[in-house]
């Protein structure tokens, strides 16, 4: 699955930059779908606190705005313009398989939903294999984007990228800073500074990969994925120090927040923080200042978003869902709170959506998202609720809603390695399998219902 | 085969509680038994905190870039390891952060009248003397040619002198031979590889300070004397004597504690409202016991354990119900008695609105006992929270663990031990009740899966001394020393630890508790010294 660079080619791209991104650039053409008339877009997006099953599965007909549906917002032309309801798959029995096998679940299970695999994996997530591995996002100024609301953490439940190696990918939290790197100069420069910056920088960046390349020189093969890694992250920087400023017109600055971090006073900024990232990175979907993209959102708890909820909807929410199955009637009241959660999310969903048609990139771009769990009071990572948006240019089968759950009262589910294989292949990377376990029968396969 | 006891004894400092040393009977060998596993050849990034450190060290300058930089990555809880990488967004950041860091050093470079002006001496001796501190290691001849040249191109494109030197320190502080530490060694004839003296120089300074060598250590490492396990011990105990070393062991004890991140954390306003504000306090209180009993009392899990003592100004001895403050107030009748009962440590290890026996019990098992505890996915199991309850208390509400088989099997266990806890509550304050019952912090329990004895405890301080008894004195204190070792040595491999444990093992009985003295064992052995290649 992985495409590990030789040692050659490594130490050669470390030394000549030109050649090794006009090399890049040569793979990148090989690897992209040829049918395309768009470079391919990814974006992922993780929500919290699962689902309130018995609200979130469409109904007959793939009705989606039945009283009390948390996937309303996604047909609410009225408020985001138009439906997107056309180009929804609804999938239901995804389970993040290899991080069970291994007690990856619950509040860290949000490391499976890209990667495929438990704590212990050294492979990358989706994101950046098809950025980074495949090259697929070497022809943007940004490699990839990885935003986040409300913590920067890097611990194993709190990210959904994943650099290979297993590392996780840090997320950009302030809307602020964001937008510097997108839309403002290179590294802080100011503008009337810009020529120098660019001198020196790469003057810098020279002396820096030569050191690189000496270090790696001396390292043993141990140590080539985080040397690779720090290769890659000179590239990105050399791509922006000569990236022209987009020709598509920058957003507005956004505002500056006094705090950004749950339980450290962010908690009542979240929505407009929330609101910022998705605007900010569908601008640089638009812009093609970035054709993968992650995106993080916060855990609500304290954020006072709803009236008619606790405070704590973690505990008082999530935790108390009691849902409905084959053998207990559970607690509506319990699913109508659950929802309003979910129903926020998708709102959120429905705002990314909106602003990638207004930016002329929604046809290309495929919108994945998950949650870390189906059952938020079992904690389980089984059945989580998983939703790809699609643009025309995918050739899926949308507009539908595919049970996969089977077996003793549905419990049994697909592996999200299946789903990750899928989308790996319509970004033209021609792989079988996905993630790491030990039973390799995981891993393997694809979802053959999506077309 | 050389003897390092001797050696040890006879640079040992007032540090510590040193004075134990002179019972020594045993002694740790510096060489190790043939197969031993050995740390692998690697490089490592810096941590943030280590960077700042750096940075400091080398401007001069007050650096605040750790919490401006992504945050690291964790291995086992604990910040100093080999998974941290360079990432773009990493990258981005410290390299925006170190410009403007460059410019301001590059307006204060010391000796300034001796040589401010471009010309071929001035320019090789600032790019010999800046790059040398910054890589911890003699220049090779091609580096000082390719920085020369650097400065050349800045004074060509207009660059005055402070604008060339700025350009010269962005370079060196985003080098690789700055960010990270090298222990990638020379080949020997044995087929592992030995570190030089610059990086045993490098290794010893981050290990024990969290910052680059000082200038005695880089002349020692310059005259090649870091071969010998004495002289290598020898510094190991004069940089231990550092006051600024305590900050790196407040880093290790507060990640070893899982508290470092109590500022992140919430309690539910309508029971806590004061735990914001007293936030900044139970964290203070931490790190200033911590260098008390690492200073005064000996560096030890006893004495961090059952210092008897708080070090709390007038807001936390208020907390506490103490009847002084200061850096050593009695905690006689308070039913604390070290870090276990500090505030810290049990609102860290709780949930937002009510304390977890689970989690208390666990940070025993997992921390204090090397206990290994299976995650509930990892046996079949989906959690289920306990149903809230406004009737029950606490504890009778997670008997439902004890009463279902499948969770019984870590939980009879778990809870046993952090029901010990209960008279604190979610935000480490004292409670003796709980929804009107009266607290009940006895319990019956075997420390340990291979413990036999069922043990009677009557609250987290009998808890706590039961700990410090035999038979788990030993297990306990292992288990300390196992978890500093992959904290000071950056890395989690199983097989390296045994090594580890081994060596100390050679130690005597009543020196093994010194976390210092354990650590300067290790300085001293081949351990120390010695890389294997993985992978070629």
């Amino acid at each position: 699955m992985s495409r590990a660079l030789s040692r050659r080619r490594f130490l050669a791209a470390l030394g000549v930059s030109g050649a090794f991104l006009a090399h890049e650039t040569r793979g990148l053409a090989e690897a992209a779908p040829t049918k395309s008339v768009a470079p391919r877009r990814f974006i992922s997006v993780y929500t919290p606190h699962g689902r309130a099953h018995e609200l979130w599965q469409p109904r007959a007909d793939f009705d989606v705005t039945y009283e009390g549906s948390v996937l309303a917002p996604l047909a609410d032309a009225a408020r985001y313009g138009r439906s997107f309801r056309e180009q929804l798959l609804v999938l239901d029995g995804i389970d993040l398989s290899a991080g069970i096998e291994v007690g990856t679940t619950g509040h860290d299970g949000s490391r499976v939903i890209l990667t495929g695999s438990g704590a212990d994996g050294k492979n990358a997530s989706l994101d950046q294999f098809l950025a980074v591995e495949q090259a697929l996002g070497a022809d943007t100024p940004h490699t990839s984007l990885t935003l986040g609301v409300g913590s920067d953490s890097t611990e194993v439940g709190m990210n959904l990228s994943f650099s290979r190696g297993g590392t996780p990918v840090p997320k950009w939290i302030d809307p602020s800073r964001v937008f510097a790197e997108l839309f403002g100069n290179p590294l802080g420069a100011r503008q009337e500074e810009l020529d120098h910056a660019r001198r020196a920088g790469k003057s810098v960046l020279d002396r820096v990969r030569s050191d690189l390349s000496r270090l790696a020189r001396r390292a043993p093969q141990s140590e080539r994925t985080k040397l690779e890694q720090h290769a890659t992250a000179l590239r990105d920087i050399e791509k922006r120090l000569t990236h022209v400023a987009p020709s598509c017109q920058s957003p507005a600055p956004p505002p500056t927040f006094e705090r950004l971090k749950s339980f450290g006073g962010g908690e009542p900024y979240f929505d407009a923080i929330t609101d910022l990232q998705i605007d900010l990175s569908a601008r640089a979907i638009g812009c093609d200042l970035t054709r993968f993209a992650t995106l993080y959102f916060a855990d609500l708890t304290r954020s006072k978003l709803f009236a008619e909820l606790p405070e704590d909807v973690h505990q008082e929410v999530a935790h108390r869902y009691d849902g409905r199955d084959d053998v207990h009637r559970g607690t509506p009241e319990s699913w109508n709170k659950l929802a309003i959660q979910n129903r926020y999310s998708y709102g959120k969903l429905a705002r990314l959506l909106q602003r990638l048609h207004e930016a002329g990139a929604f046809d290309s771009t495929l919108v994945h998202v998950s949650s870390d769990m189906g059952d938020p009071a079992r904690h389980s990572s089984r059945h989580v609720p998983t939703l790809l948006v699609a643009g025309p240019d995918f050739g899926l089968k949308t507009g539908r809603y595919i049970d996969l759950r089977h077996g003793k009262n549905q419990q049994e589910g697909v592996p999200n390695n299946r789903l990750l294989v899928s989308i790996a292949n319509l970004f033209g990377a021609p792989i079988t399998r996905y993630g790491e376990s030990k039973n390799a029968s995981l891993l393997s396969g694809k979802l053959d219902v999506l077309t | 085969m050389r003897r390092l006891g001797a050696l040890l004894l006879a640079v040992c400092p007032a540090v510590g509680g040193c004075g134990a040393f002179a019972a020594s009977t045993r002694r740790p060998t510096a060489e190790l038994p043939a197969g031993a596993a050995l740390l692998p050849a690697r490089t490592r990034r810096l941590t943030n905190w280590e960077l700042e450190r750096s940075l400091a060290a080398f401007t001069g300058l007050d650096v605040t870039i750790a919490q401006e930089l992504p945050p690291d990555v964790r291995q086992e809880g604990y910040t100093p390891n080999v998974a941290q990488d360079v990432s773009t967004a990493w990258a981005t950041r410290y390299s925006a952060l170190v410009q403007q860091l460059a410019v301001k050093a590059a307006a204060r470079l010391p000796g300034r009248e001796r040589c401010r002006d471009l010309g071929p001496d001035c320019r090789a001796r600032r790019v010999v003397e800046l790059g040398e501190f910054a890589f911890r290691r003699p220049l090779e001849a091609e580096e000082q040619r390719s920085l020369e040249a650097l400065v050349s191109e800045a004074a060509n494109a207009g660059e005055g002198f402070e604008g060339a030197m700025s350009e010269l320190l962005q370079t060196l502080f985003e080098s690789p031979s700055f960010i990270y530490v090298s222990e990638l060694g020379e080949a020997t004839a044995a087929g592992t590889r030995r570190l030089t003296n610059d990086e045993l120089a490098s290794e010893l300074s981050f290990m024990l300070t969290g910052a680059p060598p000082d200038a005695e250590l880089r002349a020692a490492a310059a005259q090649g004397a870091l071969d010998e396990p004495a002289a290598r011990a020898q510094q190991a105990w004069r940089l231990l004597g550092l006051s600024s070393t305590r900050y790196q062991f407040r880093h290790f004890a507060l990640q070893w504690l899982e508290v470092d991140r109590l500022l992140d954390t919430a309690k539910s306003s309508q029971l806590f409202p004061t735990y914001d504000a007293l936030k900044p306090y139970m964290l203070a209180e931490t790190e200033n016991y911590v260098d008390e009993v690492l200073v005064h009392r000996g560096a030890s899990v006893q004495a961090l354990l059952a210092g008897g003592f708080a070090s709390v100004g007038p807001e936390m001895a208020r907390f506490y119900g103490l009847k002084t403050y200061g850096p050593r107030a009695s905690l006689a009748g308070s039913g604390r008695l070290g870090v276990l009962q500090q505030a810290s440590f049990l609102a860290a290890h709780a949930h937002e609105d009510v304390t977890s026996p689970v989690k208390r019990g666990d940070f025993v098992m997992r921390k204090l006992l090397c206990e290994k505890v299976k995650r509930p996915a990892e046996i079949g199991l989906e959690v289920v929270m306990p149903p809230p309850s406004a009737t029950l208390s606490n504890r009778a509400r997670l008997s439902q663990h004890i009463a279902d088989p499948g969770c019984a099997s870590c939980h009879s266990t778990l809870d046993a031990i952090g029901f010990t806890f209960e008279s604190f509550d979610a935000a480490g304050a004292a409670q003796t009740s709980d929804h009107g019952h009266a607290i009940d912090t006895r319990t019956q329990v075997r420390l340990g899966q291979q413990a036999t004895e069922v043990q009677s405890l009557a609250s987290s301080e009998a808890l706590t001394r039961a700990l410090l008894e035999n038979p788990q004195i030993d297990k306990v204190s292992e288990c300390f020393a196992r978890h500093a070792f992959r904290y000071f040595s950056a890395q989690a491999d199983p097989r390296v630890e045994e090594t580890f444990v081994a060596l100390r093992a050679e130690l005597d009985e009543s020196e093994r508790d010194n976390l210092f003295r354990v650590l300067v064992a290790y300085v001293a052995s081949d351990l120390f010294v010695l890389r294997e290649v993985k992978g070629t």
